[in-house]
C-alpha cells in the first residue's frame, strides 16, 4: 500500500502522525494491520473530520499517532480538550475524532474456536496468532482443546473446539469483522451452514452486553445447547 | 474459565450459571475429551476417552552417566543407534525420550554444546528411519537453548524435569517454538531434591497446587493450555511413600481442581523405590516391579508411561489397557 505524508510537515511531526489516508472503514482496518506489522505498537488512530491541505478544507484523512505526549500526555479513550492549539489546522476539538486506543483494551470478549478441517490444532492455533498480531485482540486465557463427533451434520470429521478470553478495543461489530476477516484470510469457504470448516470463530459474549442485528447476536443463540462450547466454557 | 458466570441479565435470556446448563445437557452418545497435540504423525491424545490406549515413551539416555543404563547409548556409531531404534519401535514405543543430560542426583552437569552434541545427531538419526514416520520425539532437557535447538532440528516435544524453574528461559521459549511441553513435579534441582520431600499437606493436594502453579506460569509465558502434560514427578523430591501414594492415588491428582483436562506421564521405571521394595538392587533388573507399577500408572489414568525396557512395558501396557480402558 502506498503511504502518502500529509502536509503541513508541522502536524505530522507534533503528533507524531506516521501516515495520513483518505478515510475509509477498510483502509483503516488495513493501515492498522501494516503499521503494526512494521512499526510496532500504535497508540491511537485518529480521524481528522476537516483537515486544511494546503490552504483548503479536505475530505476527511485517519492517521496513526505514536504518542499522546505532545496532545498534554494522556492515554484514555478520547482527546484531551482543548486541543493545543499550536497546530494551525486543528482549530477546534470537533476536527479531531478519535476511533482506537490500542492501549485501552478495556473490553473483555469470549470467543469460540473451532476446526474439523485439515490440521486442526494448528488452525486453531493459527488464528489465535492473527487475533494476536492485530495488535487490536490480546488472549488473556484459553480452555483446553476439545474434540467431539459434529452435533448438527453428521457426515464429517470430528471437531475440534476450544474458547479463549480477550481483550479488546474493538466494538462487537468491528470484532466481527476482523475474526471474519481472519477466517477469510485462513481460506475458510461456507458451503454448507454448520458443515466442515477449516476455522470457525464466533463471539459467544461481549462484556454483560446483548447485541442483536441481522448480521451479529450476543450472546451466542446456541451457546447453552453445546457441550462443546459450555464444556470448555466451564474449565 | 467461567463456570459460574451466566449470561446477560435480560429478559428474554435463561438464568442459570453455566455450569449449571453444561450439567442439564443430555449425555451425548460420544464422550467429549480433551485433545493434546503430540506431533503431526501421530494421533493426539484425547485425556477422558476410556478407551484410550496408553502410549509407550522409550527412554533413550545418550549420556555415560544415566542411573541405569549410562553408557549403553553413548558414542555408540548410527548403525547400533538405528537398530536400538528400531527395537523400540518395534517393540511399541511411539514416543522417543531423548536425554543428553542425566537427572539423577550427583550427575555432573554438562555443557550446553556437550548436551546438544548427543542429542542433536540421534535426532537426524531417527528422523532418516522410515520406521519413524510415525513417531514423535521428545527431547528431555531442563536447558531452553538446548530444547530450542533439538526443537527446530525436528524434535515434538519438550521433556522438562523441572517444568521451567531451573532455566528462566524455558517457558517462553516453548511458548515462542509452539511445541507440545510435558512440565513435571520436582523440587530444587537433582542434587538438592531429596532434601525437599516433605508434603504436611499430603502429597496429592501439594503437588496438584505446585503444577497448578507451573501451568499459570506456562500460560502466563504464552504456552497454549492444550499444550501442556503433567507428570507428578515420581522420584524426584518424593520418599518411598510419597511415591507409591501418587501411583496408588493417581486418579485424584488427575481431578485435582484446575488440572482436569490434561494428559498425565508417570515414570516410575527402574527407579529406586521399585527395588528398595522388590529388593532388587541393580537397577536394569528391576523390570518386574516396574512392570506392576507400570501397570498401577494406567489404572490410576496415566496417559503416558515412561519406561526402559520396552519389549517388556509394551506387552504390559496391552494387558492393563485391557483391562481398565474399556
Amino acid at each position: 500500500m502506498h503511504f502518502r505524508t500529509w502536509q503541513p510537515a508541522a502536524i505530522a511531526r507534533k503528533l507524531r502522525v506516521l501516515t495520513m489516508q483518505p478515510c475509509m472503514s477498510s483502509t483503516c482496518a488495513s493501515l492498522r494491520r501494516q503499521c503494526l506489522q512494521a512499526r510496532g505498537r500504535y497508540v491511537g488512530l485518529v480521524r481528522f473530520d476537516r483537515p486544511h491541505i494546503n490552504g483548503q478544507t479536505a475530505s476527511p484523512r485517519a492517521g496513526f499517532v505514536r504518542g499522546w505526549k505532545n496532545l498534554a500526555g494522556f492515554a484514555s479513550t478520547r482527546p484531551p480538550s482543548p486541543l493545543p492549539t499550536k497546530h494551525p489546522t486543528l482549530r477546534t476539538s470537533s476536527q479531531v475524532r478519535y476511533i482506537h486506543s490500542f492501549e485501552n483494551m478495556g473490553h473483555r470478549a469470549f470467543i469460540a474456536l473451532g476446526s474439523n478441517l485439515g490440521d486442526r490444532v494448528a488452525m486453531i492455533e493459527q488464528a489465535c496468532k492473527a487475533m494476536e498480531a492485530s495488535g487490536l485482540i490480546r488472549i488473556l486465557r484459553t480452555s483446553s482443546l476439545w474434540e467431539t463427533t459434529a452435533m448438527y451434520v453428521l457426515d464429517q470429521e470430528k471437531f475440534v473446539n476450544g474458547v479463549c478470553e480477550v481483550a479488546t478495543s474493538l466494538s462487537p461489530l468491528e470484532l466481527l469483522d476482523e475474526l471474519q476477516s481472519i477466517e477469510k484470510r485462513m481460506g475458510r469457504v461456507k458451503v454448507i451452514d454448520k458443515g466442515p470448516r477449516n476455522i470457525d470463530l464466533d463471539i459467544l459474549l461481549y462484556d454483560e452486553q446483548t447485541f442483536s442485528n441481522d448480521r451479529l447476536l450476543i450472546p451466542h443463540k446456541l451457546m447453552l445447547e453445546r457441550e462443546f462450547v459450555l464444556r470448555p466454557l466451564c474449565e | 474459565m467461567i463456570p459460574e458466570r451466566s449470561l446477560p441479565a435480560h429478559v428474554s435470556l435463561p438464568a442459570g450459571s453455566f455450569q449449571y446448563h453444561l450439567s442439564n445437557l443430555p449425555p451425548l452418545e460420544d464422550a467429549i475429551s480433551p485433545l493434546t497435540p503430540l506431533a503431526h504423525s501421530l494421533p493426539p491424545i484425547t485425556a477422558h476417552h476410556s478407551r484410550r490406549q496408553t502410549r509407550v515413551m522409550s527412554i533413550l539416555n545418550l549420556t555415560p552417566d544415566s542411573f541405569s543404563d549410562g553408557g549403553k547409548n553413548w558414542k555408540v556409531d548410527e548403525s547400533t543407534m538405528s537398530d536400538t531404534i528400531r527395537s523400540h519401535i518395534t517393540a511399541g514405543a511411539t514416543i522417543l525420550d531423548l536425554g543428553g543430560q542425566s537427572t539423577r542426583p550427583g550427575a555432573p552437569q554438562v555443557s550446553s554444546s556437550e548436551e546438544l552434541s548427543r542429542v542433536l545427531p540421534v535426532i537426524k538419526t531417527i528422523k532418516s528411519l522410515p520406521e519413524a514416520k510415525h513417531i514423535a520425539i521428545s527431547v528431555d532437557t531442563y536447558r531452553a537453548d538446548v530444547a530450542e535447538q533439538a526443537i527446530k532440528a525436528g524434535a515434538d516435544i519438550v521433556n522438562d524435569v523441572s517444568a521451567g524453574l531451573m532455566d528462566s528461559n524455558m517457558l517462553s521459549t516453548v511458548a515462542r517454538l509452539g511445541c507440545t511441553v510435558c512440565l513435571m513435579h520436582m523440587r530444587g534441582t537433582p542434587e538438592t531434591m531429596n532434601k525437599h520431600a516433605s508434603y504436611p499437606d499430603g502429597v496429592i493436594p501439594t503437588v496438584g497446587r505446585e503444577l497448578l502453579e507451573r501451568v499459570r506460569e506456562a500460560e502466563a509465558a504464552g504456552i497454549r493450555r492444550w499444550r501442556i502434560i503433567l507428570d507428578p514427578g515420581i522420584g524426584f523430591a518424593k520418599t518411598q511413600e510419597h511415591n507409591l501414594e501418587l501411583l496408588r492415588r493417581l486418579n485424584d491428582l488427575r481431578k485435582y481442581p484446575g488440572l482436569q483436562s490434561f494428559p498425565w506421564l508417570v515414570g516410575t521405571s527402574r527407579k529406586a523405590f521399585v527395588g528398595s521394595i522388590t529388593g532388587v538392587k541393580e537397577a536394569k533388573d528391576r523390570t518386574w516391579g516396574t512392570a506392576a507399577a507400570v501397570t498401577a500408572a494406567i489404572q490410576g489414568g496415566a496417559d503416558i508411561i515412561r519406561v526402559h525396557d520396552v519389549q517388556e512395558m509394551g506387552q504390559v501396557a496391552k494387558m492393563a489397557d485391557a483391562v481398565w480402558r474399556v
